[in-house]
């Protein structure tokens, strides 16, 4: 008994809505979709104005990194040492810094790993399920590799020493996924401090324990003991952000909200064996010590090619895959202005590169270039460079040139993501039994759109440097607007999916979701609310809303604005409204801090025609509306039954009634209509008289909005002569009774409006078509128009198909002797 | 096609002794799958049926084909596979009504949209119209980590959703609320 009654008080808890604080309507129901984002928005400041951009005395801090690493192939781990400079820009002194150790979320003490829900909501993590009554509990396969990967080894980073340049110890304490750094005094405004961190890790096997970076096992390749692709990322203590806006960016990593970092120069020496080949963030500084010249030679030749030119070929991939190595060869990278620093390294890879040019670019020459293993095939040589190059191209016309030298995909066990300079990408072919390497259609899909996708996310958040940690949306949401459009111009009968507002129906309409200015740890559906929806909400407030040249300007100046600097949510939200020139505080309200849906049903259209007030004219519609009536059945069945009614069995008795109806006009109503035609002024006379000869035809549309996010009504309008027009009402038509609403239509007299649909093209995400359609029209449900078309072509297995023999007829065989092969 | 066994890569344990249920091989390791899946069930008045919608990303439920169903296929370009795979789904989606008797679902069939793959379910709509039932939804989820079942049902304009994760169990339905039309 208490545990149900438990249930119940907990079921209610979730179930009141948080109301927000400050303002709000307390008569009536009323509700304002348009209320300007005032309270809601942070009050702009010198540092961020009002106009969304940076503010006058915009500052943001520098961390320079010179670091030495070495890889321990054998025993996949890393070891390494850091000189840090910490450059303070802020008007404030700070007691201490602090610094993220990302790879201690693999530490068994992590908040992390101490608060996995057994059976619980994972969103990334392994299947388990909780014991319930006389059911087991149960664990995936992959959840037990995982904890077993766990056993194995100890994780996070072990730092070995933190001292100031003078070789002193400065003073660390470790919190989690994050150190403090306790400075002996405040680092005064305008100061730097640079200090050293030795440190080393085990590295995670990707596959195993599930990670942004980690290495890969290839244990049947010919090569003894096989061999590995390590994707490092997140690998050395990285500066914490500190910002006007929230001070230190100290948040736990708990796995899911990325991260933000601060820009600064990077001198990076990476010691590998001597067999490996590393792809990197930055510019390599000693290719003559570590390439062959072949390879440098290949290099240039790429530099000016039409198409991705080998630095090295499959075969040479292959051989290398089963060297040893005999040493150890360092490869030098410098990169300036970026915000953080990954590599691969491994002895499996092929590597294509291929120039890209932008002129009057600050960098006019972009090197373009690939990496991978046997198991990328040829999938990977046909689409991964040139997809690169198409990012470029795209991207570039939305934002900026692309601000480095160098632009990099990498294939190993990450399916996707992102770091500046490189990217580490997933799709692979399969082998098959016949020894060939083959990969479907959607394999082609997933590689090209995840290429554009990651590399995509060196413009956002990389350059445009917003902060995944507490807004997924800005960069993820952003960049997958700008994916979807790039994939389009890709091909656009490919299978793109997930990003355009038809796509998200079924979750906008769902109960378990959250708005999309929500942390991003505390997401629910985090795919739909941080990727998807956005990017919808962008190709409305695109496609429909502002128009392409007015939406294109303003993201372009957003984008300007804020490159290389920090954006927040109201820096996007303000830069949109202020270079487009359009209040949208009703857009971003609805679509990014509630969780409507959009459903404007089209609930009637009444015709009217203007009354004259001339009796002569009115009465007598009157009158044909009237006979235009059906005869009373009842009256019609006596007719049919001979019943001769009374009237006509006694014509004598007729009267004055019987020869004028209701509707007979006499002259009190006329004198009337000579006194209303006086009262009347001069240009209220013109103005009846002119409408009274035009007589054009009123319509009035009734609509409602049943799924409460307040959007323009895209109107299909049918003619009775066949014509059709789109009429575009501006969202604003809710602005004072965002529940229903009308809208008269005028038309010509004689032209007459056959039927009116809402959203004909699909483009609003409204989410029932049912009640768009006037007069309704029956449309088939989704499995219903299945059923009526199962007969037709969308089951066709041609590739099967098309190796079907032709029946042989005697007579034709002669004809297919005759040359014609028909695969 | 023949007979085919369905392999559970779920393992169960029970206090004390651990008892395990039909092993297969790993997870999938291959990351970026979408991990989720969405049903829709909608009360289709004009025909009097429950259709049953599922969408899967056409990639995840490629990438699972052979690990569900014996068939090994390009799911894009064959219709075994989809079949295959089609009544796999309908085999880890059930509805049961209140008096525990299971709601028999018609597989209608699949087909292919844009980069979903799409298979449907039928059935008379349980009377009452008010009648709650339970849902249960496993689809997927013993070989891909974290894969989340959303269920919307929707009668007219009321939506319920419903979310499957591993070890969800079924899901109760109160029915529809009386609306005036």
């Amino acid at each position: 008994m208490t545990r149900i009654f438990s249930l119940i008080c907990f079921v209610l808890a979730l179930t009141v809505p948080a109301f927000p604080q400050g303002i709000q309507q307390t008569k009536g129901t009323f509700s304002d979709k348009f209320r300007q984002l005032d309270e809601v928005l942070p009050t702009a400041n010198s540092y961020r104005n009002a106009a969304g951009q940076p503010g006058h005395e915009y500052w943001q801090q520098q961390a320079d990194y010179v670091i030495k690493v070495q890889l321990d192939e054998e025993a996949r781990r890393l070891s390494a040492s850091a000189s840090i400079t910490y450059q303070n820009n802020s008007p404030d002194s700070l007691d201490f810094l602090w610094v993220h150790l990302d790879q201690n979320i693999f530490r068994e003490d992590s908040i992390k790993r101490r608060t996995t829900d057994f059976g619980g909501t994972g969103g990334r993590g392994s299947s388990t399920e909780a014991p319930k009554g006389r059911d087991p509990g149960r664990m995936s396969m992959g959840e037990l590799r995982r904890q077993q990967g766990f056993d194995d080894r100890d994780y996070g980073l072990e730092i070995e020493e933190v001292t100031l340049e003078n070789g002193e110890p400065l003073n660390h304490t470790i919190v989690g996924t994050l150190m403090r750094l306790d400075t002996e005094k405040p680092l005064a405004p305008g100061a730097s401090l640079t200090f050293s961190i030795k440190w080393a890790y085990n590295i995670v096997e990707e596959n195993a324990i599930g990670a942004r970076s980690g290495y890969e096992h290839f244990p049947d390749d010919e090569r003894k003991g096989g061999n590995d692709i390590f994707l490092l990322a997140q690998w050395f203590p990285r500066m914490a952000v500190y910002s006007d806006y929230e001070g230190w960016h100290n948040k736990e990593f708990l796995g899911r909200g990325e991260f933000t970092l601060e820009f600064g120069d990077y001198d990076v020496s990476i010691t590998v064996p001597d067999d490996h080949i590393i792809s990197s963030t930055g510019v390599l500084q000693n290719p003559d010590e570590v390439l062959t010249e072949t390879q440098r030679k290949r290099l240039v030749e790429a530099e000016k090619a039409e198409r991705p030119v080998f630095v090295i070929t499959p075969e040479e991939a292959l051989k290398n895959e089963s060297s040893q190595a005999e040493g150890t060869k360092t490869w030098r990278y410098t990169a300036e202005n970026v915000r953080d620093f990954a590599w691969a390294s491994s002895r499996k890879f092929m590597w294509d590169a291929q120039g890209y040019q932008q002129a009057g670019a600050e960098i006019e020459n972009v090197m373009a270039m690939s990496f991978w293993p046997k198991e990328g095939g040829e999938l990977w040589r046909k689409y991964s460079t040139p997809a690169i190059i198409h990012t470029l191209d795209v991207y570039g016309r939305f934002s900026f040139d692309f601000p480095y030298p160098v632009i990099q995909s990498v294939n190993g066990p990450v399916g996707g993501m992102e770091y500046p300079m490189i990217t580490f990408n997933g799709p692979r072919t399969k082998l098959q039994d016949d020894g060939d390497r083959t990969y479907t259609m959607s394999e082609k899909v997933f590689l090209v759109g995840v290429v554009i996708h990651e590399v995509g996310h060196n413009y956002f958040p990389m350059v445009v440097n917003s902060d995944e940690r507490q807004w997924t949306w800005m960069d993820e949401g952003i960049n997958s607007f700008l994916d979807a459009v790039a994939c389009y111009e890709w091909d656009p009968d490919m299978p793109w999916t997930r990003s355009l507002a038809r796509d998200l129906i079924p979750y906008m309409i769902s109960e378990n979701q959250v708005p999309i200015m929500t942390q991003s740890d505390s997401i629910l559906q985090f795919g739909n609310n941080a990727y998807g929806k956005p990017s919808a909400a962008l190709h409305i407030l695109r496609d429909t809303i502002l128009g392409r040249e007015r939406f294109d300007h303003a993201l372009k100046t957003f984008s300007q604005r804020w490159k290389f600097k920090r954006p927040t949510p109201a820096d996007f939200f303000r830069t949109m409204e202020e270079a487009s020139g359009t209040d949208l505080d009703w857009f971003w309200r609805g679509w990014f801090y509630t969780t409507d849906h959009v459903d404007i049903s089209l609930d009637h259209i009444y015709k009217l025609r203007l009354d004259t007030e001339d009796p002569d004219i009115d009465y007598t519609r009157s009158r044909e509306e009237e006979t235009d009536k059906p005869i009373k059945v009842g009256v019609r069945l006596n007719e049919e039954a001979g019943v001769k009614p009374w009237v006509e069995r006694h014509p004598d008795l007729t009267d004055f009634y019987d020869k004028n109806d209701i509707f007979t006009v006499t002259n009190k109503e006329r004198n009337e209509y000579k006194k209303f035609l006086k009262k009347l002024e001069d240009w209220e006379r013109d103005a009846l008289n002119r409408a009274v000869k035009e007589d054009k035809n009123y319509y009035v549309l009734e609509f409602s909005n049943v799924g409460g996010l307040v959007m323009p009504i895209i109107l299909g309008l049918q003619f009775a002569d066949g014509r059709k027009e789109i009429l575009h009402i501006p969202a604003e038509i809710w602005r004072r009774n965002p529940k229903t609403v009308r809208k008269l239509i005028i038309l010509e007299k004689g032209d007459e409006l056959a039927s009116a649909v809402v959203d004909p093209d699909w483009e609003t995400a409204d989410s029932d078509v049912d009640n768009n359609a006037y007069p309704r029209q029956i449309i088939p449900s989704r499995i219903e128009s299945y059923k009526s078309k199962r007969t037709g072509f969308s089951n066709r297995d041609i590739m099967k198909d098309s190796k079907t023999k032709i029946d042989e007829d005697k007579d034709d065989k002669a004809k297919e002797d005759g040359g014609e092969k028909g695969e | 096609m023949g007979e085919r066994k369905v392999n559970s890569v779920l393992l169960a344990f029970r206090p004390v002794t651990f008892l395990f249920i039909g092993l297969l091989a790993t997870s999938l390791s291959l990351a970026h799958e979408q991990k989720t899946a969405l049903t829709d069930i909608f009360y289709n008045e004009r025909t009097g049926n429950l259709e049953i919608a599922h969408r899967f990303s056409l990639h995840d439920a490629e990438h699972t084909l052979n690990k569900v169903t014996d068939v090994k296929a390009d799911l894009a370009l064959s219709s075994e596979g989809r079949a295959a795979f089609a009544k796999y789904v309908a085999e880890r989606f059930g509805i049961m009504l209140s008096d525990k008797e299971s709601l028999p679902l018609a597989l209608v069939g699949q087909e292919l949209e844009g980069g979903y793959l799409w298979v449907y379910q039928e059935a008379k709509i349980p009377k009452p119209i008010g009648a709650s039932f339970s849902i249960k939804n496993t689809i997927l989820q013993e070989v891909i980590k974290g894969q989340v079942n959303t269920v919307n049902v929707r009668y007219r304009s009321q939506v319920a959703t419903f979310v499957f994760e591993a070890g969800t169990g079924w899901k109760s339905y109160q029915g529809p609320a009386k609306t005036k039309r």
